[in-house]
């Protein structure tokens, strides 16, 4: 009978399509919206996970962290009242996609969203205004558990408002290949300019691959990279929502763009996509030299230990344009929770919890590889102090703790993505095709302004 | 064969009056209908509707009325990507239908084991879907992880790199023939076939070579047949999306988010958080599409059996 | 004149055996890709990336079985959830699909009604729209009504085949004789009579075509799909092992199922290839209704 009901919703549709037209319709779906307080909206919300107490109240989740499974039992475990519901595991791009659908369709979405620093200016800008600040509920008073650089990323470069919880970052360390350093008798570069001569003198002595890779695809690793370099590229702030500033072509960037482009020239380094299968397998079969890149490396490298011995891989600080080049990031997650939640308040207090106690830290680093902004972990020295099987016990914690400690927050554009796919295109240009780069990061910078003030933002 | 049809009936028999006609022929073509007007009526109905407005994130949605369409036919991402499918068309379609007709024919020549054995594995492709297909191409493609490398330097060449921007046409076209040529040998295999043979056994006693009689009899006996298999070619290609955007997972710089139409649509929606602009998109692809099929259905009408 | 005739042979022979190569290289061209999925669902992710027998060839480790049993466990064995979902939208959307298709390409061939022309005409003309582009737009619909992450998403939207519609009618019209319907309306028998014990057993051909098409159409469903589903246990295959793609991919460690892919996809296609090695003898005679009119 149901299904009949949707077919006949169907033909209405049709009419409705006329009377309802484009619909997203202007400042309606804009933030201030009372909050949800309705405690049985999710009762009968189908969970991924099995909920261990089907009588208390339900919170959905959306989250794509490894084992978050774990996770959440663990919350439910722990917690009698109130017991998270996973809704969704979608991933990333996916998962936004499925964020903007439910935004457009003014319901659906999860109470608690997870999303990466970089997606969330996307929801809390111009008439998008669908992730609640946590002042309200009292945030603040867990402020000072997490290093100063997660928070401002939840802070969306404003002082006010807060709109998530942080929950993981990912510190850049260069992971190097011992056996190939020590075979060829190179010295390990701790600079840009020591790593170029490394390249070449691995090259010169005979070895087939390549010292790293640049990959054009790498998004927030590049800008990871511009940021080193002193480039600051992207300027929002969530007190000034209808502003942006992008400066993607100064000369930090341009900098770093051309000595890249001079190592791919050389044939010292490599420019593979990410995340691609081909890739995962030249991370591990000795085709690179060096991986510099984030902290969920590790659990890369160690998922597919099974493939090769980890004893050969040590961990290193990434190399450096001068000794104190500041910590650089690459990604990194919150919770958030959504002007859709049923009941704030009570998301508001599980997001603040969920990963907000020693055990469940323990899960997040041990079982899904997060790298911990919260400093009790982070401090721990346990922590500092593990030695890591697969690299040959070396405490590398030593090495990436302070990169997550002294990273200081970057900012990003409420069309981040948009961005990132033109930067994919502007990069393999410059770096596959050998493309002037001046011209092509001037171009890079004209269509990013353009698509902002088309899209109404005044642009700095 | 049979060309006399319903409209040499006359009126008043038993036959069909023109109620009962009425009737049942819409009673016949209205399950069908229903279906025709719900899932692709109504889509691009709506879609129109809802690309007389427009999004942007700091202003919100505002009725434009055809402004979207002035950008569309002037967006180059949208032209170049129509241009990659109109070029797709031209280069995919013919290699299908032209390799599909050379193997029937092989095919029809023979008449062995090994032929009938053949006929099969070529027609293998086309079980597997079309997702698989091109993950397991991806695979092949990669200069690290499938056999050209290694089958390359045997020859002591160096492979050419199959998902860089400038061979990914190449290797989608190839993608797309391995999956379906198969099939379409099959339909025109079985149109030669249902050739009656006295028709070129006297041709071949005359001395006429297998090529002539190939191209001169056999050829000009299934054009319907081959009508039919450019309208299923060309269904395959306009709306090209699954291989690419499969293929995108080991290809991403070299296939960017909006390489066709659809994609683009797609990305529009889902990522650019654009869906007004997302369905002019749609709606143009869909509009153009309809204009060209009818232009070339008219032109075919004979070919495809329809005329009445 | 008897020369000719050897000459002709010779050259005949030659033919033969060049027709002969051209057909090997063909066969390999077409089942080499084949023979990769096979050599891959029998390697771990280990063999998968440094494997010792090439890409081409078998893994020292034969992890088949062990792929086997992990699919009935990762993830409590959704991997067979998503198999039969597929069966399940293929069979039932190409079921309605040939159903709705037969109906009116009869209909159309064989009903000289009112508004044909133009009815028929609306037809041919979204003839070659591709569906893909009614993605978007149907997916905003079904957002508004609620239908999204159902399995009617995927299921209704899929009934529809103008082509199969297209294609039934051209049969009708060129191998189903007036006369025979004309004799049994003088025999007193009704419109469903005439269509379901006349008509039908004639168009059997031409439906086997048409079923055979849409169940493919379903069963390579992609797009649709992966856009109105949420809930991973709808997912039909395709859309399954794209985003166990994207998890190894992407995902940390513990993620990467290389090994679940290859052989995940291996297992996915047996069903349909043995079901067309098996069913030959019904599809290749089918099949043939593209080739009606001579």
């Amino acid at each position: 009978m149901r299904s009949i009901n949707k077919v006949l919703g169907l033909v209405l549709a049709g009419a409705m399509a006329l009377s309802v037209g484009a619909c997203g319709s202007g400042s309606d779906n804009g933030g201030s919206k009372t909050a949800g307080s309705d405690a049985h909206a999710n009762d009968s919300a189908k969970c991924i996970n099995k909920v261990k107490n089907p009588k208390a109240e339900k919170v959905t989740l959306w989250s794509w962290y490894p084992q978050v499974e774990k996770l959440i039992d663990h919350f439910n475990d722990t917690h009698n009242d109130v017991q998270v519901c996973w809704t969704s595991s979608d991933q990333s791009a996916k998962a936004y996609s499925r964020f903007s659908t439910a935004i457009k369709a003014k319901s659906g979405a999860a109470d608690i969203v997870q999303l990466e620093y970089a997606m969330m200016p996307q929801y809390a800008s111009g008439v998008e205004k669908h992730l609640v600040d946590l002042n309200k509920y009292g945030v603040s008073k867990i402020k000072d558990n997490y290093t100063p650089g997660a928070w401002k990323d939840v802070q969306l470069g404003g002082n006010k408002s807060v709109y998530g919880v942080p929950v993981d970052v990912g510190p850049v360390v260069m992971y190097y290949r011992k056996d190939i350093f020590d075979k060829y008798g190179v010295q390990l570069p701790t600079t840009w300019d020591e790593y170029e001569k490394a390249g070449l003198e691995l090259k010169a002595k005979g070895y087939q691959g390549h010292i790293g890779n640049w990959q054009p695809n790498g998004t927030l690793f590049n800008y990871a990279y511009y940021d080193q370099a002193g480039g600051k590229v992207f300027k929002y702030s969530a007190n000034d929502p209808e502003k942006v500033g992008i400066d993607v072509n100064s000369a930090s960037v341009k900098k770093v763009v051309t000595f890249w482009q001079k190592m791919a020239k050389e044939g010292i380094v490599a420019t593979d996509d990410t995340d691609t299968a081909a890739w995962n397998k030249k991370n591990v079969d000795g085709s690179y030299a060096t991986i510099i890149h984030a902290s969920w490396m590790v659990g890369y490298l160690n998922g597919l230990s099974g493939v090769q011995d980890g004893s050969i891989w040590q961990v290193a600080k990434a190399p450096g344009w001068t000794a104190n080049d500041p910590a650089i990031n690459c990604g990194g997650s919150a919770l958030t929770v959504t002007d859709q939640a049923k009941d704030t308040k009570q998301a508001a207090k599980v997001a603040m919890e969920f990963f907000g106690d020693d055990q469940a830290q323990d899960i997040a680093v041990n079982d899904s590889g997060l790298y911990p902004t919260w400093q009790k972990k982070l401090k721990s020295q346990a922590f500092l102090d593990r030695g890591e099987k697969f690299f040959n016990n070396q405490k590398i914690n030593t090495i990436i703790a302070p990169v997550a400690q002294n990273y200081k927050g970057y900012q990003f554009l409420p069309f981040q993505t948009y961005a990132n796919d033109e930067q994919t295109k502007t990069l393999a240009a410059i770096l596959r095709d050998g493309a002037n780069v001046d011209t092509k990061l001037d171009a890079w910078e004209k269509t990013l302004s353009t698509y902002a003030k088309q899209q109404g933002f005044t642009v700095e | 064969m049979s060309k006399k049809k319903n409209n040499v009936v006359p009126h008043g028999t038993k036959s069909l009056s023109t109620t009962r006609a009425n009737r049942w022929g819409w009673i016949f073509t209205a399950p069908f209908g229903i279906v025709f007007i719900l899932f692709l009526v109504v889509p691009l109905v709506y879609a129109f509707f809802v690309s007389l407005y427009s999004y942007t994130q700091v202003r919100g949605t505002i009725f434009t009325g055809l402004a979207n369409y002035k950008r569309v036919f002037t967006d180059p991402i949208f032209l170049n990507g129509l241009k990659l499918v109109v070029l797709y068309t031209i280069v995919m379609v013919p290699i299908q239908l032209l390799f599909a007709l050379l193997l029937a024919l092989v095919l029809d020549s023979m008449k062995s084991k090994f032929a009938s054995v053949s006929r099969l594995l070529y027609f293998l492709p086309y079980a597997i879907p079309v997702v698989i297909g091109a993950l397991m191409w991806g695979f092949l493609y990669s200069k690290d992880m499938g056999p050209f490398t290694s089958l390359f330097q045997l020859f002591g060449m160096k492979a050419p790199d199959f998902l860089a921007p400038g061979s990914i046409f190449g290797s989608l076209v190839n993608m797309v023939t391995w999956q379906w040529t198969g099939y379409y040998m099959v339909i025109l295999y079985s149109a030669l076939q249902s050739i009656p043979t006295d028709l070129y056994e006297s041709a071949r006693i005359d001395g006429a070579s297998e090529a002539k009689i190939a191209l001169k009899i056999k050829v000009p006996m299934i054009t319907s047949s081959m009508v039919m298999v450019t309208i299923f070619a060309l269904i395959g290609t306009l709306q090209f999306y699954t291989e690419p955007m499969v293929l995108r997972n080991n290809a991403n710089s070299a296939i960017p988010p909006e390489y066709t139409p659809n994609m683009y649509a797609q990305a529009l929606e889902f990522n650019y958080n654009q869906m007004n602009y997302a369905a002019t998109v749609s709606f143009a692809l869909g509009l153009l599409v309809v204009i060209f099929s009818v232009l070339f259905m008219t032109l075919t009408r004979k070919q495809s059996g329809l005329e009445d | 004149m008897k020369q000719n005739i050897d000459k002709g042979q010779k050259i005949n022979k030659g033919h033969q055996i060049a027709a002969k190569v051209f057909m090997v290289i063909c066969i390999l061209y077409f089942i080499l890709p084949v023979w990769w999925l096979i050599v891959a669902a029998t390697k771990n992710n280990a063999g998968l990336f440094m494997g010792t027998g090439g890409p081409m060839w078998f893994d020292k480790h034969f992890a088949l079985w062990d792929n086997i049993k992990e699919l009935t466990t990762y993830q409590d064995g959704i991997y067979w959830r998503w198999l039969f979902n597929s069966l399940l939208y293929a069979l039932v959307g190409g079921v309605g699909a040939t159903a709705l298709s037969v109906m009116a390409g009869y209909g159309f061939a064989k009903f000289r009604f009112r508004g044909r022309k133009v009815y028929f005409n609306i037809v041919l003309g979204a003839l070659m729209i591709p569906t893909t582009a009614l993605v978007i737009p149907t997916f905003i619909i079904m957002t508004k009504i609620g239908m999204n992450d159902t399995i009617w998403a995927v299921i209704l939207p899929s009934l529809l085949s103008p082509f199969g519609t297209y294609l039934m009618r051209v049969y009708c019209q060129s191998s189903l004789p007036d006369e025979m319907m004309e004799a049994a309306r003088v025999d007193g028998a009704g419109e469903l009579r005439t269509f379901f014990q006349v008509s039908l057993p004639i168009m059997t051909p031409a439906i086997t075509t048409v079923f055979l098409l849409s169940v493919v159409n379903c069963w390579n469903n992609y797009f649709l799909p992966q856009v109105v589903l949420a809930n991973t246990k709808l997912f039909p295959i395709t859309v399954g092992l794209t985003q166990w793609q994207a998890k190894s991919n992407a995902g940390a460690g513990v993620e990467q199922v290389w090994n679940l892919i290859t052989c995940g996809a291996f297992i996915s296609v047996i069903p349909l290839v043995l079901a067309f090695l098996f069913l030959q003898r019904y599809w290749v005679g089918g099949i043939t209704a593209g080739a009606v009119k001579q």
